[in-house]
């Protein structure tokens, strides 16, 4: 599994409901939400594709006020593949076998290129006779276009948004525009963080953009402008936090080389970077015993005593 | 799953340097105490005050010298001179 696929299966197992009320509003209707489970995994020996398939999503549901049940089938599918449509029967059939249960089957077309609309219909016929004719509801988020998600209040759209057509010069405002709206939804942190994480991934702006992407938030109205930047420094926060434990270790080092040049003349590549990986308490102790140092020598002993581990 | 984003990057890159350059102030308050003695609270104030404010410090800068300096240092008024110089 890419990381790509990964992203895409927590985003969609976080916001199922979600999904379904953006593209699939009359299953959300007719499903009661509490009754969605995901069921465990399933692994199929793909002998089409030559590997081990494993479904990304399958969730049981139940209509709304009834006891009868049926299956959502939600695969995310990030390159245009041939036969594809007949993989995805293939999927079905032995889900149903499994299941022997109504099974509906979406597919989320990821991909940037290419533009054409994916085949979503497979079927065995002959001409008298029509033996099956299997469809699956699809989503091409490369035919889909941004600026008619604008105004949806819905963690998914948010963060799909980011990955529809969009022109190239479009991409700084589309960034804007997804954390505009994922900033109106006051999610908690860690769903937050997911969407805008996912945004940033397919959303990485140049120099250039980044002077756009921040002028254009520069022009927004206060608290939506508020709402972003909080996103954007929880980000940075969580950085300067993992930065500065390496970046703590790594001045002491650059300090007793320095200390150490100064000392016992300038430390040769080898010791250098013996040096360099020191933990930060072995770094404290090395500077304190160079302060008795008096040859190259000293320090070679100080670090046969002081082996890592 | 950990998603490193473009803006916890620049966090990294600003923590690594807000790092180095704590790391660097501790080390030089730990040596001086190991030279001198415990600092006495004014002095202690005046060396941290060497960092202020966080910013890119350049290579030549001030503390650092006192960090190589701290190696001469003997007793107190050595450690008042250089305050005295570069403060």
């Amino acid at each position: 599994m890419t990381d790509h696929d990964r992203l895409f299966k927590e985003l969609l197992s976080t916001f199922f409901v979600e999904f379904l009320e953006l593209f699939l509003p009359q299953v959300a209707r007719a499903i009661e939400p509490d009754s969605l489970a995901f069921l465990p995994q399933e692994y199929f020996a793909d002998l089409t594709a030559g590997e081990n398939k494993i479904i990304d999503l399958l969730a049981q549901v139940r209509l709304a006020g009834q006891e009868v049940g049926f299956l959502i089938h939600l695969e995310a599918q990030a390159s245009s593949q041939p036969d594809f449509a007949r993989r995805i029967f293939f999927y079905f059939a032995r889900l149903h076998q499994k299941y022997l249960q109504r099974i509906y089957p979406i597919v989320l077309f990821s991909f940037d290129e290419p533009y054409r609309q994916e085949p979503n219909r497979y079927s065995v016929e002959f001409e008298d006779l029509k033996v099956m004719e299997f469809n699956f509801f699809p989503i091409q988020l490369n035919r889909l276009n941004w600026r008619d998600f604008l105004n949806q209040r819905n963690p998914i759209a948010a963060a799909l948004m980011s990955k529809m057509k969009i022109d190239a010069a479009d991409r700084p405002r589309v960034k804007v525009e997804c954390l505009r709206l994922l900033a109106t939804l006051r999610l908690d942190p860690a769903r937050s963080q997911l969407i805008s994480g996912f945004v940033d991934t397919y959303l990485r702006m140049n120099v250039e953009e980044e002077q756009v992407f921040q002028t254009a938030i520069g022009t927004l109205e206060e608290s939506e402008r508020e709402g972003i930047m909080q996103i954007v420094t929880s980000w940075m926060e969580q950085g300067i936090a993992e930065g500065r434990a390496e970046g703590e270790q790594v001045g002491e080092a650059r300090l007793v080389l320095r200390q150490l040049a100064r000392r016992i003349g300038e430390v040769d590549s080898e010791l250098r970077s013996k040096v360099q990986t020191l933990s930060l308490t072995k770094l404290e102790s090395l500077g304190e015993a160079l302060l008795d140092f008096s040859q190259p020598a000293d320090l070679v002993k100080w670090l046969e005593g002081n082996r890592p581990g | 799953m950990q998603i490193v984003t473009s803006w916890m990057e620049q966090g990294i890159a600003e923590g690594e340097q807000r790092g180095r350059l704590e790391g660097e102030r501790s080390l030089v308050m730990r040596l001086l105490t190991r030279r001198l003695g415990t600092l006495p609270t004014s002095v202690e104030a005046q060396v941290q005050a060497l960092d202020l404010p966080r910013i890119v410090v350049p290579e030549s800068c001030r503390r650092e010298a006192l960090s190589e300096a701290l190696l001469d240092f003997a007793q107190w008024s050595n450690l008042n001179d250089w305050l005295q110089v570069n403060s």
